[in-house]
């Protein structure tokens, strides 16, 4: 053994390690797409995609793990009834009928074993049905589907060879994405596929908006300007085999159709590779499956008036920043289901204005009328203590965006602020809001414990809306405002290179949004970023000329030392 | 002769015992007998008086008769102040500087003189007469650094009390006047403090010998006597701050001193301030011989200062070992005193201190294990224990690891996101108690490790049962691992109050190591064959700096446990019972405590060694001779 | 592939892993007399280091706990290097030689880093000084001291002592904390279900019509709106949150949200409703036994 050791010289040792580092790192970067290939490829094509007959010991396991963890949602019967489905939309799947959306199978059919688990694996983003991977095992989750598909699903039987068919899709070869496959893709979207008739001219889900689901429950077109919303994206938003594999199966229970014998392979790849090019490109943070969340909004100095076209080159230069939104379930009336889950903004100034740009996804333009409103006091007896969910049946009213800052940050000590919940008594706000009618109202706001909003209008005019438009699913709003007014006791008064508190607000008219009802924000930071000083120029160059000179000193020391030495 | 000594021994014990136990009686006989006196007092007081109001004691839950006027409501005006800049503009930043410094000396000099004490004794007991000489002269040498110490104490403590009557004249009225009979027998005490302290060091030569040698030795008992009955008076008034009894709601005296005295955390306060004054005054001392060595001129000085160093790391790490134990019990005791100061303690507003304390705690560990290291080299054959080195560092690296590792981790909101919560899933379940047992017990254990490798450097084991030694050594330092490793997962899966429990099989297992496994060690070490002298002075200078390290590291642990303990109080004078209205009621941000106790560190440390250098203008001619004897190959300390 | 939660080990077992097989290599490579000095090993082992905690711990680990990690290796491989003379001596020579530019191949390497060293630190200066857009660091208190008693619904609760009223065993009489390990697995569907579980399920009801949406379905702080806040929801199903706590405490944390939190815990910034606006005080103390449940937590207890 030594002798073979010593053979190896010090050299060859050096190679040998780098070449078994390179070995090893490209073994495994093969064995993980190989990985990666083989779950996106359903096990059970080579059965043709029937589940085998699960054991009564996994169906028993199975069901454990069902009546603690699935049990709540989907109802002991598997009935998607759980106590929580009443507050979720979508709704909890209903097992009973064997109706699931995301599959590999043909339209109508029954899924695979591995599509369920995927499904369970990866949870359906956008809907409250998390990834259980890292929760339950492989084995836990296998049992767990063995469960669902022997006692859950009633009315069709996995089976049943007689009257259940399986046809796996097949993905052909995958047409990689290129500006020719988007625009043919795009082509077959707005013709021979009629995808714009739902999802809207701009793919927002806004074209067809009564629609129903298969129990009759309200449904909306994806947005597909927002990836990481697709059901089936198994937490691979930008992954157009995704997509393709939703075209060609359709998704059952929705009115989503397959493809499958309308549309050729190669069209069903350019229409993925189109509706991936519409989505929005965004860093997804693994542990939300949705964009990753900065909380410092940069406001860019800029020379000159503010734009009010959002077209404009110079807001154009500016990327649009991610802000995420929950409902308001804090106070009463909470907005379990707020449809609205997301705003994006960019902020200039210049020395005597900031300017807001907001833009964010809704597929109803609402604006409130006289006969609309005058139901709002037959609204507030709608829901019950309970407040479920009554999609679209509330009146409409005017769909709205705010920002809310600190009315005083300068006088709290860091990271003190007012609550973000419009303020507390201690601490108010300043709200800006502006509605679809076209006001822009200024508002200092005093928290709303026990659900009473304590939010009074200012007559002052200071915050201008300079530019508002709803077209295709979406609505741009520019705000702007000078960066300080005389109001300083209620008006939030900027600063460059401060840290400025910021929440931002997002009310959709027709899911009866108003008031506190609302779509709502965590506190951000908005820096309006300072100048370069000086000092950054003078330092520099000091410490480099400090370090030669110490690095002098040591060349002269060794070379003094040096002729002692030898 | 030899009989002779050994009865004059035994006699010059009993009598400086008794005469001990006599002005001790005096001391504690005013303090027993004020519950009764108290007691025949509401008895005389019910006969005659029957309508005086009684009251019930907010501790002891005990009715007793209101003999004192209630907590007064103040104002923040309230608070007399020197217009100084910010942030002396703040009176408790004065007070909590001078108490700071006050402390510092205070635990140096109630510790040298246990040192000198101990190594008094050790120099008595000891049958080589040089080595007897040697040691006497270091507890001379100690006493002498001390002295200067112990005049700054004092000077300090007054104007801690000038600045209470000043800065805090409302609250100190009132706790002088529950305190009154205890503060005039600590001035008394100080007094009687003082005195013996001079005649024990002034007596020094003149009692070398002999009988008067026996007395002189009696003296120093007396002297920590007397030392420590003084910290624990101070102490009464401290930990009645933090938990009042003896008083009813409106902090009306009850008449009950010995109930005020005795509040739920003066006993472990009292522990644990005993134990940490010993480990600073250990820490203290090696930083002066540190000092001394890197000054030295000459082979004889670095020797001298080399072997001093070792002793005072010794005995201050060998103190160190019961603290933490000690802090258990004070942090118990907190708990059950009340769950909100133990939560704000452990878990709430003072949490993130903790951390600063595991990285404090880690370097005292480090610093003793590389000074270990160091100190082999000046063994010829250790070289047979220098390759373990790396597996002690690398299991004391991975324990410090959890042990640093927080609970609640600082981050940015992007972090936070990234991580998907306030908890990593991952290192996150370091932060939870179990896993910290499990660490502070693996590091402990790896320092024993270190401790007999060291033992072991220059000596060849010659016992017959050199195997089955080794062999007994080995498997009882794997079970105590492993026993240890094995409850600290286990305590994730069980409740907490019975996790608790886990510490006990865990802490005695360390302790076995330590115990038997340096009885093991010293057994084998019998009749060993050296390889050679320990070569004192040969040590590395970069071990010198670990010594420096280990005391600053004491210092700093000192100034922030101390302010976690205090600030604890939050906006109370006295906790429930006395609201501090000042303007200054509200707990200082991390970043700005830490500036203030970086800066009451420096600060005493230029003054200690403004003191050390005080102690160099008259140290240089009486040492001389000692060093020289010192020069001589002597036997490892440790074990002696 | 790194399951979170699963092995909390996990880390320490790659971490001796890794220092088994340094030493493992390092004892092959000096039997063949091709011994790395000292300088290059002590670069290595803090690579190596910096590469476990940055690329192999997954989630990332938070950047001021990376600079804490790096600065412990940093001093421990210091320690290590230098704990011996011979190792001290040797690690110094390639510095030394390099200062003293002792033959033209160290002169080469000094010349080269005297100029990029200035440089870096001039640049170090230069981008210490431009404006930062980083987000401020908040230091926040997860878990504040409790009051010593709360008024929820006109009724009030002194926290040391207060007991949940619906733990009950299977004759109604109050479960010591401990014993209800033997619910763990059982159903709380049940048509059967002891007096306990009918509890856990009325609490898992409660739970998931109100508080999934931030705190997830497995109770782990990742519900549909988490996303959207910061802080994050609290995890309950790891072992530093409702499982160091009493029940009163979370009790407390229930019923008064995030507006009952003092100053130290950002009151301002929690989404925690208080939830006596929405649920009565038996609700909320069902919810609390439903969370300790499906956690498969024991409440702390101080006796």
């Amino acid at each position: 053994m030594n002798r073979i050791l010593s053979l190896l010289s010090y050299k060859k040792a050096v190679v040998m390690g780098v070449v078994t580092v390179a070995v090893v790192a490209a073994g495994s970067v093969v064995l993980t797409m190989a990985e990666t290939k083989k779950e996106e490829k359903p096990a059970a094509v080579a059965n043709a995609g029937r589940p085998a007959k699960p054991s009564p010991a996994d169906i028993d396991a199975g069901k454990q793990i069902y009546f603690r963890k699935c049990v709540w949602c989907h109802g002991p019967e598997g009935a998607g009834d759980g106590p929580s489905a009443d507050r979720l939309w979508p709704r909890p799947r209903n097992f009973n009928a064997g109706t699931f959306k995301i599959r590999h199978t043909g339209s109508g059919e029954l899924p695979t074993e591995n599509d369920l688990f995927l499904t369970v694996t990866h949870g359906l983003p956008g809907s409250a049905m998390p990834p259980w991977d890292g929760i339950l095992t492989d084995q836990q989750r296998h049992q767990v589907v063995a469960f669902v598909m022997a006692d859950l699903v009633k009315d069709r039987n996995f089976q049943d060879t007689e009257n259940e068919e399986y046809h796996v899709i097949d993905y052909g070869k995958q047409v990689s994405t290129s500006d020719e496959s988007i625009k043919r893709g795009k082509d077959v979207f707005m013709n021979k596929g009629k995808c714009v008739e739902c999802h809207g001219d701009e793919g927002r889900g806004d074209g067809n908006k009564t629609q129903k689901d298969e129990w009759g429950f309200p449904i909306f077109p994806a947005d597909l300007h927002k990836c990481w919303n697709f059901r089936g994206n198994r937490e691979d938003a930008y992954n157009p085999r995704n997509v393709f594999r939703e075209v060609s199966t359709g998704l059952n229970g929705t009115p989503m159709p397959s493809f499958a014998e309308t549309l050729t392979p190669e069209q069903r790849w350019d229409v993925a590779n189109f509706v991936i090019s519409l989505c929005t490109k965004q860093k997804i943070d693994p542990q939300t499956i949705h964009p990753a969340i900065q909380v410092v909004v940069r406001a860019h100095n800029i020379q000159g008036n503010i734009p009010n076209n959002p077209d404009d080159p110079i807001w154009q230069k500016i990327p649009n920043q991610y802000i995420g939104l929950a409902g308001q379930i804090i106070h009463k009336p909470r907005n379990f289901v707020r449809l609205v889950d997301d705003v994006w903004v960019k902020s200039i100034f210049n020395d005597k204005e900031i300017g807001w740009y907001l833009e964010w996804d809704d597929r109803i333009k609402s604006v409130a009328t006289p006969q609309t409103l005058a139901q709002e006091a037959s609204f507030k007896e709608t829901p019950p203590s309970g407040e479920p969910i009554a999609l679209r049946e509330y009146p409409m009213f005017n769909d709205a965006v705010a920002i809310e800052f600190p009315g005083k940050w300068q006088t709290l000590t860091p990271p003190e602020k007012p609550r973000f919940v419009f303020g507390d008594a201690k601490n108010a706000v300043d709200l800006w809001k502006w509605e679809a009618d076209g006001t822009v109202k200024e508002y200092t706001g005093h928290g709303a414990m026990g659900g009473d909003l304590k939010l009074e209008a200012r007559p002052s005019q200071n915050v201008k809306a300079v530019f508002s438009e709803y077209k295709d699913g979406r609505w741009r709003v520019i705000l702007t405002r000078a960066l300080t007014t005389d109001d300083k006791e209620n008006g939030v008064q900027f600063e460059k290179g401060k840290y400025i508190p910021t929440v931002f607000f997002v009310w959709d008219g027709n899911n009866g949004d108003h008031g506190l009802k609302t779509s709502i924000s965590t506190w951000y930071y908005t820096i309006l970023e300072p100048p370069v000083p000086t000092t950054a120029y003078i330092y520099p160059f000091i410490a480099v000329i400090v370090v030669f000179g110490i690095e002098g000193w040591i060349i002269r020391r060794a070379s003094a030392a040096k002729p002692q030495r030898k | 002769m030899k009989a002779m000594s050994r009865r004059i021994r035994v006699w010059s014990l009993i009598s400086f015992g008794a005469v001990a136990t006599m002005l001790l009686m005096s001391l504690v006989m005013p303090l027993l007998s004020t519950p009764v006196m108290a007691d025949d007092a509401t008895k005389a007081v019910t006969e005659t008086a029957p309508k005086v109001e009684m009251a019930k004691d907010i501790y002891y839950k005990k009715e007793g008769p209101v003999s004192g006027p209630p907590v007064p409501e103040l104002k923040a005006t309230d608070y007399p102040s020197y217009n100084l800049p910010y942030p002396l503009s703040e009176n408790r930043i004065i007070i909590w500087s001078i108490a700071q410094q006050h402390l510092y000396f205070g635990s140096f000099v109630l510790a040298v003189p246990i040192f000198c004490m101990i190594i008094e004794l050790v120099g008595l007991l000891v049958k080589d007469p040089v080595m007897a000489k040697k040691y006497d002269d270091l507890a001379h040498l100690m006493v002498k650094i001390s002295l200067t110490a112990y005049s700054v104490t004092a000077i300090l403590g007054g104007l801690l009390i000038f600045s209470f009557i000043t800065l805090y004249p409302d609250f100190f009225k009132y706790l002088s006047s529950l305190f009154k009979p205890v503060m005039h027998i600590y001035a008394l005490l100080f007094l009687a403090e003082s005195g013996t302290l001079y005649l024990y060091y002034y007596g020094w030569d003149r009692m070398a010998h002999g009988f008067a040698k026996w007395i002189h030795a009696s003296m120093g008992v007396l002297l920590n006597v007397f030392g420590t009955v003084l910290m624990m008076l101070a102490n009464s008034w401290a930990s009645f701050m933090m938990s009042p009894a003896g008083v009813d709601e409106k902090g009306r005296y009850l008449g009950n001193l010995w109930a005020v005295m005795h509040n739920a955390l003066w006993n472990p306060l009292n522990v644990h301030r005993i134990i940490g004054n010993m480990v600073f005054g250990g820490g203290i001392v090696a930083a002066y011989a540190a000092y001394k060595f890197l000054a030295a001129k000459n082979q004889e000085e670095k020797a001298y200062y080399d072997w001093m160093g070792y002793i005072a790391m010794f005995l201050a790490v060998g103190s160190l070992i019961p603290l933490p134990f000690a802090g258990y019990w004070l942090m118990r005791e907190v708990y059950g005193f009340r769950q909100q100061m133990g939560i704000t303690l452990m878990g709430g507003l003072l949490a993130w201190l903790f951390i600063i304390q595991a990285v404090l705690i880690g370097a005292l560990f480090f610093s003793t294990n590389y000074y270990l290291f160091n100190g082999m080299e000046r063994m010829r054959g250790a070289e047979r224990y220098q390759k373990y080195i790396k597996y002690i560092l690398f299991l004391t690296t991975a324990a410090f690891l959890v042990w640093l590792t927080p609970h609640t981790l600082v981050m940015r909101p992007a972090e936070l996101k990234a991580i998907g919560g306030q908890q990593h899933p991952v290192i996150g379940n370091f932060g939870v108690m179990s896993a910290k047992n499990g660490a502070v017990n693996t590091m402990i254990m790896t320092t024993i490790i270190s401790f007999l490798l060291y033992q072991r450097s220059n000596k060849i084991v010659t016992v017959k049962w050199e195997a089955w030694g080794n062999g007994a050594l080995m498997a009882m330092f794997a079970v105590a691992l492993v026993n240890n490793w094995w409850l600290a997962i286990y305590g994730y899966f069980i409740p907490a109050n019975v996790r608790v429990g886990l510490s006990v099989p865990q802490v005695v297992g360390t302790l076995t190591t330590l115990f038997i496994g340096s009885a093991i060690n010293i057994a084998m070490m019998k009749g060993s064959k050296l390889t050679g002298p320990i070569e004192w002075g040969k040590i590395s200078v970069r071990s010198q700096y670990a010594l420096f390290a280990l005391a600053v590291s004491f210092t700093w642990l000192m100034a922030l446990m101390g302010y976690i303990r205090s600030s604890v109080r939050l906006f109370w004078h006295v906790m429930e019972v006395f609201r501090d209205n000042s303007p200054w009621a509200f707990t200082h941000t991390i970043g700005f405590a830490a500036n203030v106790m970086s800066i009451n560190v420096m600060a005493f440390w230029l003054f200690v060694l403004f003191v050390f250098w005080l102690g160099e203008l008259t140290s240089q001619h009486a040492l001389a001779e000692a060093r020289k004897e010192v020069a001589r190959p002597a036997m490892a300390g440790g074990s002696e | 592939m790194w399951i979170p939660g699963y092995m909390p080990i996990e880390l320490l077992l790659i971490i001796t892993l890794v220092a088994f097989i340094y030493v493992g290599v390092n004892y092959l490579l000096t039997k063949m007399g091709k011994r790395i000095p000292a300088f290059p090993q002590a670069i290595l082992l803090w690579l190596g280091a910096y590469s476990i905690f940055k690329f192999v711990l997954f989630p990332p680990i938070p950047s001021a706990l990376l600079y804490t990690f790096m600065g412990l290796v940093t001093l421990v491989v210091f320690l290590f290097i230098s704990s011996t003379e011979k190792g001290w001596t040797e690690f110094k020579r390639p510095i030394l030689n390099t200062v003293m530019a002792v033959n033209p191949m160290y002169k080469g390497i000094r010349t080269v880093s005297f100029v990029v060293l200035p440089l870096l630190i001039g640049y170090g200066t230069y981008d210490f000084y431009l404006p930062k857009f980083d987000e401020p660091i908040d230091l926040r208190t997860v878990h504040p001291a409790p009051p010593a008693s709360v008024t929820v619904r006109g009724t009030n609760f002194t926290l040391q002592t207060a007991q949940n009223p619906f733990r009950v065993d299977d004759n109604g009489k109050y479960l010591p904390v401990g014993q209800e390990s033997k619910y763990f697995k059982m159903n709380p569907f049940d048509p059967n279900a002891p007096q306990y579980m009918k509890n856990v399920r009325d609490g898992g009801a409660i739970f998931f019509q109100n508080c999934h949406f931030c705190h997830g379905d497995n109770l782990n702080g990742r519900g549909m709106f988490a996303f959207a806040f910061v802080p994050i929801p609290a995890n309950f199903a790891d072992p530093g949150t409702i499982a160091q706590l009493q029940e009163t405490f979370v009790f407390w944390r229930i019923s008064k949200g995030g507006p009952g939190l003092p100053r130290e815990s950002a009151p301002w910034a929690s989404a925690m409703p208080p939830w006596e606006e929405h649920l009565t005080t038996d609700e909320i103390w069902k919810v609390n036994m439903f969370e300790y449940w499906h956690t498969e937590f024991f409440p702390r207890t101080w006796d």
